[in-house]
């Protein structure tokens, strides 16, 4: 038997919240952590949680996974459990809606902050905006993020500061439309974040890479940024200085 | 002020502490056994009085910086509000008075060590 505890809150009826602990016979397989929740609803349907696409694509259901985030429908059972022991709590730092759903409203606002589209003053007249292979193989490995939160649940920075520290998820956004050829207001994206909580809050602590469950690298990025500011150049110099050289 | 000025600040300030404290450690252990007389020597020299006096005020600006990001971290309504909800209302203040304290306690590092050096 597999001794699950998960976080229980209901805000209508509970107090506080509290660790409620369920039994759960040890498959045959391995099952994803996902499909133990899901077989613990149809036992107990007041266990809050959300999920969608079941394949690491939407990121809906990011979750603290016995202390470490991940989302719960590509962590295997196998891999997380400890002595016949799985904590679930919800993503730390946000305020709990219901058991193990968190208000993201904190989170998308500094989503939002970062302007995550393309700007581009200049009229298209072919039709679309080209670029170059080159160019386009710069935007791997920022342009993968799902925003699930864990990245950005799991650094403090974010949790005591998410109003002014734009954290990991939003940073890696950032710099991945910094880093696109297309885009031209790289000194109005780096102007929004010289101040000292935007990036500087950041103190390379690397929970966000650790917890990333695509593989990601927002600590890069964010140095990528921070390097930027503090050398003053931005896209358009550095391209500038290499079609001088 | 830009988050690059509190950036450099503190990584020079913090090499200039670095160079200093080597420059002392250098001078301990070439003069081994160590002599009251060539430490007053040392200590004496303008060269000393003008270093020592710039590290006092710029490891007060340096442990500012430092000390500051805490605040902001750890003194906040919404940190505070984690210990108790009353707190919260009171997170303005209570960071102002660990900032007061800091201040009063860095001019008074800063006075004992020119009172020192320099008497």
């Amino acid at each position: 038997m597999i001794h699950i505890n998960i976080y229980r809150y209901n805000p209508e009826k509970d107090k506080f919240p509290y660790m409620q602990t369920f039994e759960f016979e040890k498959p045959k397989r391995d099952i994803m952590v996902l499909e133990l929740l899901n077989q613990l609803k149809e036992k107990d349907p007041t266990i809050s949680y959300r999920r969608s696409c079941r394949e690491g694509v939407c990121g809906s259901d990011g979750m603290n996974i016995n202390g470490k985030n991940g989302l719960a429908c590509i962590t295997p059972l196998s891999s997380v459990v400890q002595k016949n022991k799985l904590d679930l709590r919800p993503l730390p730092g946000l305020p709990v809606v219901r058991d193990l759903v968190v208000d993201m409203t904190e989170f998308y606002a500094q989503y939002e902050k970062i302007k995550p589209f393309l700007q581009n003053d200049v009229p298209v007249d072919i039709g679309e905006r080209l670029q170059s292979p080159e160019d386009r193989d710069k935007l791997d490995g920022l342009y993968e993020c799902i925003l699930c939160a864990c990245c950005s649940t799991s650094c403090p920075s974010f949790w005591w500061n998410p109003d002014k520290f734009v954290g990991p998820a939003a940073l890696l956004q950032a710099y991945r439309f910094i880093a696109d050829s297309r885009d031209t207001k790289t000194a109005e994206r780096l102007q929004s974040l010289s101040d000292p909580f935007s990036v500087y809050r950041c103190h390379g602590i690397m929970n966000c890479v650790s917890v990333c469950p695509k593989g990601l690298n927002p600590n890069e990025a964010i140095g990528e940024i921070k390097s930027m500011l503090l050398s003053g150049k931005n896209k358009e110099n550095i391209i500038a200085s290499d079609g001088m050289s | 002020m830009m988050g690059s000025t509190l950036f450099f600040i503190q990584r020079f300030s913090a090499l200039f502490l670095l160079g200093y404290s080597l420059w002392i450690m250098t001078f301990v252990f070439l003069n081994q056994p160590l002599e009251f007389t060539a430490w007053q020597i040392f200590t004496n020299q303008l060269e000393f009085l003008i270093l020592t006096t710039l590290v006092a005020f710029i490891s007060i600006l340096h442990a500012y910086i430092g000390l500051w990001t805490v605040g902001t971290d750890y003194f906040t309504s919404r940190t505070l509000g984690f210990l108790h909800p009353e707190l919260a209302k009171y997170a303005n203040l209570i960071r102002g008075i660990y900032t007061l304290i800091f201040c009063i306690v860095g001019l008074l590092i800063i006075f004992i060590i020119l009172l020192t050096i320099w008497s």
